[in-house]
């Protein structure tokens, strides 16, 4: 798995990359958790690129959904297709997590309202 | 002329061969050969003298004397321009001399050639003066005899400006000490010359020793315990003492992102940027504000570094724009720099870099080179780390792994129980290694008993404690006065906040009423329950709503409630079954699993089992299983 960050003003957009599954689910969770150290305030997860995912991949989404939430920090998943989606369904998780359409809908989201 | 003249010059010229024969015997070093060519002239000039004692041929050898000494302090100056000036005027004049010795049109005066020579001296005690530490390579070498020099010199011609070279005592009394003066800084340089070969000898030796003292205490803190920090510390460390500078820093790319992280600095190395003035203040609060910003690639002499994969050396800070922000005089003030990106085939590592911080204090090209070559090992060395932990990483994790699935293996039932008017049925296989299936056949007082399908998401010990608190929330929670959907509440919040979140659970719990032939069912994200009806001879999924184990406190799970008839069969499985691949990867599917169902249920629950069994092997072939597989029915008498 590879995580790529991009910014767009202030909200980092996490770029998921390859396989997401026990060996390397925490990769995601240390980087947050690092984000969060250094003052990131808005967050988009984008699973696109995901080729696989598996429980551990839930697990560390859900790290990530529960440590921004505890943080009151906002966060947005886009890019849920394929066989992340069935993984997603399948643990009914679906409406659990702030899934959105795509990229451009959570940037319009999470834009700092002026 | 004055035979005692003769005599002197003799003996002069006799003195100054032996010093000249007993210096060269020894071995020549550079910065000397003009001092040799002047003593050479003065024999010459002296043996010719005592020949042909023409009046001028002291006053124009000394031209050629003084341009001599000029040249020979420019090896320690680099005047070069003016002495360039200085060495074409008086060239033209002794050509135009010589010409007019030759081809008399008019009578050349010693005193005027005396007037020239005069000047000339003014000029080198002039250029000498001026000679300090920012001008002069080695000052010393000038400083130390200037004085002693130029007093004779200017004493000499003074006296043969006024007296000319006729008399015996001039050549005995005036003109001996200049020849001792030039004797001295031949000695001198010579003995300077001789230190600084010692000291670049001694230079080569200690920068060898001290790669050798990198690689020793390299190799105690790999071997230790892999220590990255501490090895980037050894790394900056050497690397500072190596080329004698004053500080130094290594900057690692970051995982994720185009920016340098620091990760080691030696001594003070203040930011190449903009700082709040408020850090400037302490040492130590700048050194601090320098580890704790990023610096994006392509931005600083660090980022250009990093970006070009070019190694960067700044000489002299004060002449390099990129460098304006470090040329003040306080205290983020650096004299010199070295940046060498650390390499791997095509992929920069990150940055190594020093400072020289004291006023002209300057790195040399040969210490550019010490530390691109030390660079090299760095990265090397740095780049077998990371792979090396990564792997020691998996590794551990591997074993971790193997070592909760032998916990797990205990948590299982052991035998089934034998009900009154049902049979129970389990297909389990773990895959090798990596397990994360809990099942469960719990006997309740009364007529009741429950089945528990279990998974847990992540792997390893963690996961395998997950699981070890279920089984007992479990086993401590079910029981006659409670339904499967209160179960499932009650093990979701005593385990919610407790656990890690990313060890979540999903999991199906089924009561079954022997006695009234009833059946509940309450589901935590887990996959639905199949009902297969004898009437119908058909299977249908029957699923509950409600969240994974571990993710809401509050979560709130739905039940559903069913009569069945002898015959009927409840299956629980994991997507381990659903999902069996084969070995072009295609899935097991639900579909064939219900078919199967359909075609053996009439043959009894044992039996049901041991065709799943044999049509999932059939199915899987020679693949390689990746999840554990497990099936537990309960069919109805």
């Amino acid at each position: 798995m590879e995580l790529k960050l991009r910014k767009a003003g202030p909200i980092y957009v996490i770029d998921v990359i390859g396989e997401m599954d026990l060996y390397n689910a925490f990769k995601l969770k240390d980087l947050v958790r690092k984000m969060v150290d250094s003052k990131v305030a808005s967050f988009i997860l984008n699973l696109e690129q995901v080729a696989y995912m598996d429980s551990s991949g839930i697990g560390a989404l859900l790290y990530v959904h529960s440590e921004l939430k505890k943080k009151g920090l906002p966060l947005r998943i886009v890019g849920v297709t394929g066989s992340v989606r069935k993984v997603i369904e399948l643990t009914k998780l679906m409406e659990y997590f702030p899934i959105v359409a795509d990229l451009n809908t959570a940037l319009q989201q999470l834009k700092p309202r002026v | 002329m004055n035979l005692s003249i003769l005599w002197a010059k003799l003996f002069v010229s006799l003195s100054l061969l032996a010093v000249l024969v007993a210096l060269s015997r020894r071995r020549r070093l550079p910065g000397s050969a003009p001092l040799f060519a002047l003593f050479s002239l003065l024999i010459a000039r002296d043996v010719a003298f005592s020949f042909f004692p023409h009046p001028l041929l002291i006053p124009l050898s000394d031209i050629g004397v003084l341009a001599l000494v000029v040249v020979w302090s420019r090896v320690a100056t680099e005047r070069w321009p003016a002495d360039r000036i200085y060495l074409a005027l008086n060239g033209a004049f002794l050509a135009a001399a010589i010409v007019l010795v030759f081809v008399p049109v008019f009578t050349l005066s010693p005193f005027f050639v005396g007037l020239l020579l005069f000047a000339d001296v003014i000029y080198l005690a002039i250029a000498m003066g001026l000679a300090s530490p920012y001008t002069a390579r080695n000052v010393l070498l000038i400083s130390r005899p200037r004085f002693v020099l130029v007093s004779a010199l200017f004493v000499s011609h003074v006296v043969t400006l006024l007296y000319g070279y006729n008399y015996p005592w001039v050549h005995l009394v005036i003109l001996p000490p200049v020849y001792m003066a030039f004797f001295s800084i031949l000695l001198t340089s010579e003995r300077f010359a001789r230190e600084e070969l010692d000291r670049s000898i001694q230079f080569f030796s200690s920068s060898l020793d001290s790669t050798y003292d990198f690689m020793e205490n390299l190799g105690g803190a790999i071997t230790a315990k892999i220590d990255l920090p501490r090895v980037m510390e050894i790394i900056i460390d050497s690397a500072v003492h190596n080329i004698g500078a004053d500080s130094g820093a290594i900057l690692m790319v970051d995982e994720y992102q185009d920016v340098l992280r620091v990760r080691a600095t030696y001594g003070i190395y203040p930011p190449l940027l903009e700082v709040p003035d408020i850090v400037k203040v302490k040492a130590s609060s700048l050194k601090q504000y320098f580890s704790d910003t990023t610096i994006p690639v392509g931005v600083t002499v660090l980022g250009e570094a990093v970006k070009s994969g070019m190694a960067i050396m700044i000489g002299d800070c004060r002449e390099d724009t990129r460098m304006q922000q470090n040329s003040k005089d306080d205290i983020l003030f650096v004299s010199s720099l070295l940046a060498i990106p650390l390499v791997v085939g095509n992929r920069v590592l990150g940055v190594i870099s020093a400072l020289k911080r004291a006023a002209n204090q300057h790195f040399t090209d040969e210490d550019f080179q010490h530390l691109k070559t030390f660079a090299d090992y760095a990265s090397i060395t740095i780049d077998n780390l990371y792979t090396y932990l990564e792997v020691l990483e998996k590794r551990q994790m591997e074993r971790e792994v193997d070592i909760a699935a032998q916990i797990q293996k205990r948590l299982l039932p052991t035998q089934l129980p034998s009900l009154l008017n049902a049979t129970v049925a389990v297909h389990s296989v773990p895959a090798r290694g990596v397990s994360g299936d809990y099942y469960d056949i719990i006997p309740l007082n009364g007529d009741k008993v429950a089945l528990v399908i279990c998974d847990v998401a992540g792997k390893g010990i963690p996961a395998a404690m997950v699981m070890v608190m279920i089984r007992s929330i479990v086993h401590l929670l079910v029981g006659p006065g409670r339904d499967a959907a209160a179960t499932l509440t009650d093990i979701n919040q005593g385990i919610t906040g407790r656990i890690e979140i990313d060890h979540f659970a999903t999991i199906g719990v089924l009561i079954y009423d022997q006695s009234r032939r009833e059946a509940q069912y309450a589901n935590a994200a887990h996959l639905p329950l199949m009902v297969y009806r004898r009437r119908t001879r058909s299977l249908a999924k029957l699923d509950a709503k409600g969240l994974p184990i571990g993710v809401e406190r509050d979560a709130s799970y739905e039940q559903k409630r069913f009569r069945v008839e002898p015959g009927d069969v409840l299956v629980l499985c994991t997507d381990g079954i659903i999902e069996a691949m084969d070995t072009d990867g295609k899935q097991y599917t639900l579909g064939r699993l219900k078919s199967v169902i359909e075609k053996g249920a009439a043959d009894g629950a044992d039996r049901l089992v041991e065709s799943i069994r044999e049509d999932l092997s059939r199915h899987v072939g020679a693949a390689r299983q990746h999840d554990d597989q497990t099936l537990m029915l309960l069919q109805v008498r």
